[in-house]
């Protein structure tokens, strides 16, 4: 799951560019059911239990995995994102958020959400303008 | 029952249908709060603004009639019709719902990010443009608003009440205004259709998710623009409801729009984002200074004192809870 991310989605999302992976495009119903209504596509991986999907509207990219299991998951990405140089932000209800100031100005908000239960999990990456929402997380650290 | 303890019923009662009324205005205010972080100063002039509009529509006025007047030099003031009460309510719920979708594209989404102050000082900005435009597209004269609910003390309760006096105590049964009744009535379906909404719809979930992190809702390709629209439609709607029976009761008036006066306290009773604390707090709110008007106040102090003691009770949260009752703790690193 990670390194499906890290190929496709960090990169594109940290340069600004349109994701065009070489997977095989998700059916209707799963991209209606991963993105729900939004505008975006989806992609699903050679491992049918991952699907790729990206947003038209924001700038935003992620993963999302079925029957993974939520602790080694959330511990697996925040090693993950330490080691890309992110800081940890305000942590929510089975999210954790981490976020990266860039050069051009902008930041990178990484989300990490895992549900123990039915062992769902997702990993968003976003790009947003820099504002004092991540200066105050980013001087805090 | 003795005469006293039947005196406190009476005053319970209509303080605790007081407060559902205090509680559709804060519930306004929780609303946007939750969903934008942004302190809605203007709350008190929509529901007004809806008032006026409504008022307006029904009897078929011509919108903006002074300001053509003073142009063209005709003297319009209406169209010759009245609109029935319920498409008045439609028309009126549609010109709260264009309203929203103006404050969000003007105001809110240039404001993304800024410090909540600024957002508050340009609510400000708005209630005071609301105020002004409204008196200039309806007048700002007293109307009357009537959607064709009773009003007047209750002959049945008063009957009914009645009889449970002691023998030998004359007691002339409970006053409780029809009005106020229809009010509570019509405030727990709204609250239930909301709560309903919130919990168990599409939108009331993204609305959720925007309310607990705009910025990893963003990152599910939530729109804020489109919650925000909803939420201020929403928020409309309920200052609509509020105007209706505060308007039903004293008028269509500048002072309608200091209702949300007497919502403050009961949000910070209450907390600022739960809409559960907005109803108990009006509740207490309402109950509270009612009683204390009875039963201290008036006998000992010179009465008036639903003033002030609303605020003197949502000071000692402030100072003892300061999220109030049900609000989320806020903690900040330093």
């Amino acid at each position: 799951m990670l390194d499906l991310f890290s190929a496709h989605c960090l990169p594109h999302i940290e340069a600004g560019a349109a994701i065009s992976p070489e997977l095989e495009p998700a059916s209707d119903a799963v991209v209606a059911s991963l993105i729900d209504g939004a505008a975006g596509r989806a992609w699903v991986a050679e491992n049918p239990a991952l699907a790729l999907f990206d947003y038209d509207d924001v700038q935003s990219c992620g993963v999302f995995g079925l029957g993974v299991n939520a602790d080694e998951f959330v511990t697996a990405a925040t090693s993950f994102a330490t080691d890309a140089g992110m800081i940890e932000g305000p942590a929510g209800q089975g999210r954790t958020q981490f976020l990266k100031q860039r050069e051009d100005g902008e930041v990178t908000l990484l989300v990490v959400m895992a549900v123990p239960g039915p062992d769902v999990a997702a990993l968003n990456a976003m790009s947003l303008p820099a504002g004092d929402w991540s200066n105050t997380v980013l001087g805090e650290n | 029952m003795p005469i006293w303890l039947l005196n406190t019923l009476e005053v319970s009662i209509n303080g605790l249908m007081t407060g559902v009324l205090y509680s559709l205005v804060a519930l306004g205010f929780v609303l946007i709060f939750k969903s934008s972080g942004v302190f809605n100063y203007a709350q008190g002039v929509m529901a007004l603004f809806a008032a006026q509009s409504l008022v307006g529509i029904q009897t078929g006025q011509v919108p903006f009639a002074h300001l053509i007047n003073a142009i063209t030099g005709l003297h319009v003031s209406r169209f010759g019709f009245d609109v029935p009460s319920i498409l008045a309510i439609i028309l009126t719920t549609l010109v709260m719902v264009v309203f929203a979708w103006v404050v969000v594209r003007v105001i809110m989404v240039r404001l993304v990010n800024q410090e909540p102050i600024i957002l508050f000082m340009a609510t400000i900005g708005l209630a005071y443009f609301m105020e002004g435009f409204g008196d200039l597209m309806w007048g700002a004269e007293l109307k009357s608003l009537d959607v064709g609910l009773p009003s007047g003390g209750s002959f049945w309760i008063e009957d009914v009440t009645a009889q449970w006096a002691r023998e030998g105590e004359t007691y002339w049964g409970m006053y409780v205004d029809t009005l106020d009744i229809w009010a509570t009535v019509i405030a727990v379906f709204l609250v239930a259709g909301l709560t309903i909404f919130a919990q168990y719809t599409k939108a009331g979930t993204a609305m959720r998710a925007v309310a607990d992190d705009h910025q990893a809702a963003l990152s599910v390709g939530i729109s804020l623009n489109r919650i925000w629209i909803m939420v201020w439609s929403i928020a409309g709607f309920v200052a609509l409801v509020a105007g209706i029976m505060w308007g039903a009761k004293s008028g269509v008036q500048f002072s309608l729009s200091l209702i949300a006066l007497k919502a403050l306290p009961v949000l910070m009773l209450g907390g600022f984002t739960s809409i559960p604390g907005a109803i108990v707090g009006g509740l207490i709110i309402g109950m509270g200074e009612k009683l204390f008007e009875f039963a201290i106040g008036a006998p000992f102090l010179g009465g008036a004192t639903e003033n002030w003691f609303a605020y003197v009770l949502a000071l000692l949260f402030l100072v003892f809870r300061p999220q109030g009752l049900f609000g989320d703790k806020i903690i900040e690193r330093v």
